[in-house]
């Protein structure tokens, strides 16, 4: 009986767990993915990769199907990784750009969005530190979400096209929403899109307006570079940093349809720079914000002191190249291009390197 | 073992070839060489680009004698590959487009010589599909003293192309523009009253098919007045077509408006929209040309509200709103102007 009782609850616990998948999955579709500009990566559930395509003004949702544990991954330390892709693509470093770097949160496997100086894009996959592969789209199973909104009176030519174009800076997943951001050619602001996921197909999308305040007189919306979320004293939120410099945080739960939504300025990190990408890691209950630049090394902020940061940045900030707001520690790395969390206590970076090459390579939270 | 050398000519495109142990050929496709396909039998067949330590990646099949090779990105042209069935080297080739179209600047919009000193943004349109993500290594702007603007333009990674990628978007960096962030302190803005400056794009900027912009484009410009207000309708002239006649509707709006203006205006003849297409005869005026002759009747010309001035200033809003001096914020998604065909 009792085994029986097992068994029963074991069935259960499938026929759950199948469920769920099926919910995530259930509009999926199987065909030729054809990705044309592939711009910003990130993973949700089940190996869910989403991928941002500025060219096609979508959202990708693609089923790996890596969803194979990995509870003891290597680190990754690949040299001169731009001529390893460059010709396992059949070309050289200077024709391709790597555009993005996402982990696979449950494989470890390391996705890299490429787009070679002829406009192709493809998604290339690094397992075990050095097996790579290009990921075949052609028969993929997938699901996509327009960035229109369907109610949008935007100009369209005579296939009905929109004629947007845009520009996908960055792109997170997090509890059942895919938030980006970018810009448009149309109109300058902060083009920032949260969409539920699964995509509903009824388009219902928050179309935000985050405005920043300068210095408590002037306020402008502006568009947001890279940002993430994180949970600071039991309130979920997005950290965001504009193009123009300043950090900002908002509540997610303000991501809602036509909401004007205000950002808090907690810093504003320096100028002759912009923020490339950034991550959040864990050490000993506390949470670091990790931030790579152009022109500055990666920042260490702690969450805690964003939280806690009550100031509106009213002092002017005299000194050329000067910072203000929450303090930060640049940590040892510099021309670092891309970031992801490898796991609780690694992460790993793509670094141009001195002589001009790319390295990719994994750090450990003794840097947290 | 026949040797045979093999010369295509497909579509214009010629591919340049020694002599080679098998026949083979490329196949094309919008200028790009799509595949490789070999006469003969190579389940085993291995590509690389000659000087790589590795084979590059791509889809293999073998079918009537014949064997095709899909690489997941087109061969790049002007790099030279060697096609190899284990260490037997079979071929290799040189892909090269016949047509060597030399890429030119058409268009930079604005058109005017004369820019606000809170200038936005500038649109570029080349004569040929261009290379993407390395245009800001070719883009200097100098002022009159000859020195370069340092950080006058913001890198967008991914650049803003459209579709075709023959029209480029960039933007002034708005830190500097949007009073009192900390780089409009420290650094000042980007373009200053009453100077000249020179807009330069270098030569060895590139089409997708690698050839470089035959010379140096240049754009001189001048500074005026910071432009603060917004634009409005109040200020437009429409001058109405005449009936029964395919002529172009002709709006002046009374100052310089961003070139996506063409892509922000609808008329409708209030029971549905009037197709045609919107082409900018200058900064200040639009034409706009219908699909079929003009009917007599009461038209209405819309604007989205999100269109913008060459500052970015738009219908509703200041591109940086003084919150010192009170503002009635419109919500207005649009606005509209009628006008007659007689």
């Amino acid at each position: 009986m009792k085994k029986n009782l097992f068994v029963s609850l074991f069935a259960i616990i499938l026929i759950f767990s199948a469920q769920a998948e099926d919910d995530l999955k259930a509009r999926f579709k199987v065909g030729n993915l054809e990705i044309k500009a592939m711009n910003a990566l990130d993973f949700g559930p089940e190996g869910i990769l989403f991928i941002g395509d500025s060219e096609n003004g979508k959202v990708f949702a693609l089923d790996t199907k890596d969803t194979k544990a990995n509870a003891e991954a290597a680190d990754f330390n690949i040299a001169s990784i731009d001529q390893k892709v460059a010709e396992l693509l059949g070309t050289t470093p200077a024709n391709m750009t790597i555009s993005d770097l996402a982990i696979n949160p449950i494989s470890k496997s390391i996705y890299l969005a490429v787009t070679h100086t002829n406009g192709s894009s493809v998604l290339v996959k690094i397992e075990d530190n050095e097996q790579m592969s290009v990921v075949d789209l052609s028969q993929a199973s997938f699901d996509e979400q327009s960035l229109e909104d369907a109610v949008a009176v935007d100009a369209k030519d005579r296939r009905g096209r929109s004629l947007r174009q845009w520009a996908i800076s960055d792109l997170n997943y997090s509890n059942g929403k895919v938030m980006l951001t970018g810009l448009s050619n149309k109109e300058f602001g902060s083009t920032f899109r949260a969409m539920p996921f699964p995509f509903d197909g009824d388009q219902k999308m928050s179309s935000l307006e985050i405005y920043h305040a300068a210095h408590g007189q002037y306020e402008t919306d502006s568009p947001i570079k890279a940002f993430t979320t994180a949970t600071m004293a039991g309130t979920d939120y997005v950290v965001a940093s504009y193009t123009c410099t300043p950090l900002v945080i908002f509540p997610a739960s303000d991501l809602k349809a036509g909401e004007h939504v205000k950002g808090r300025t907690v810093a504003e990190l320096g100028n002759w720079n912009t923020p490339l990408d950034m991550i959040v890691m864990q050490k000993d209950g506390a949470s670091y914000l990790l931030m790579a630049n152009s022109a500055r090394a990666v920042m260490k902020i702690k969450l805690e002191n964003i939280e806690n940061y009550s100031g509106s940045l009213t002092e002017r900030v005299e000194e050329r190249s000067g910072t203000a707001g929450v303090d930060f520690i640049a940590l040892p790395f510099v021309n670092v291009l891309q970031l992801d969390q490898l796991d609780d206590a690694r992460f790993v970076m793509l670094q141009r390197k001195a002589d001009g090459n790319l390295q990719l390579w994994t750090a450990n939270n003794r840097w947290l | 073992m026949v040797i045979k050398s093999f010369l295509i000519c497909f579509l214009g495109v010629i591919l340049s070839v020694s002599a080679q142990e098998v026949s083979f050929s490329l196949v094309w496709e919008n200028q790009s060489a799509k595949s490789l396909q070999l006469a003969g039998d190579f389940p085993n067949l291995k590509i690389k680009v000659t000087g790589a330590s590795n084979f590059m990646a791509g889809k293999c099949t073998v079918f009537n004698g014949q064997t095709t090779f899909l690489p997941y990105i087109p061969f790049t042209n002007g790099l030279t590959y060697q096609a190899y069935a284990q260490d037997r080297l079979l071929c290799s080739f040189t892909p090269s487009t016949g047509d060597q179209s030399v890429p030119t600047i058409t268009a930079v919009y604005p058109k005017g010589r004369v820019l606000p000193e809170n200038f936005l943004k500038f649109y570029i349109r080349f004569s040929e599909p261009m290379e993407v993500g390395k245009f800001y290594d070719y883009l200097h702007l100098y002022n009159q003293e000859g020195e370069e603007v340092d950080r006058a333009f913001i890198r967008l990674s991914p650049e803003l192309w459209n579709e075709t990628r023959t029209l480029l978007t960039l933007w002034i960096e708005p830190g500097r523009i949007k009073r009192d962030l900390g780089p409009n302190r420290q650094l000042g803005q980007v373009l200053e009253k009453g100077k000249t400056y020179r807009l330069i794009i270098d030569g060895g900027f590139r089409s997708k098919q690698g050839i470089s912009l035959e010379e140096n484009y240049e754009k001189i410009f001048e500074v005026g007045e910071r432009d603060e207000q917004k634009p409005t309708v109040d200020r437009w002239e429409i001058s109405p077509p005449t009936r029964n006649k395919q002529e172009s509707l002709k709006i002046h709006f009374g100052e310089a408006m961003d070139y996506a203006m063409t892509q922000m205006l609808e008329i409708s003849d209030g029971k549905e929209l009037v197709k045609g297409d919107w082409v900018m005869e200058s900064d200040e005026v639009i034409n706009f040309t219908p699909e079929k002759p003009w009917k007599k009747g009461s038209y209405q010309l819309a604007v989205n509200a999100n269109a913008e001035d060459l500052a970015g200033n738009n219908f509703l809003r200041l591109f940086d709103v003084d919150l010192l001096k009170t503002e009635v914020e419109s919500v207005k998604e649009s606005w509209s102007v009628k006008f007659e065909v007689r």
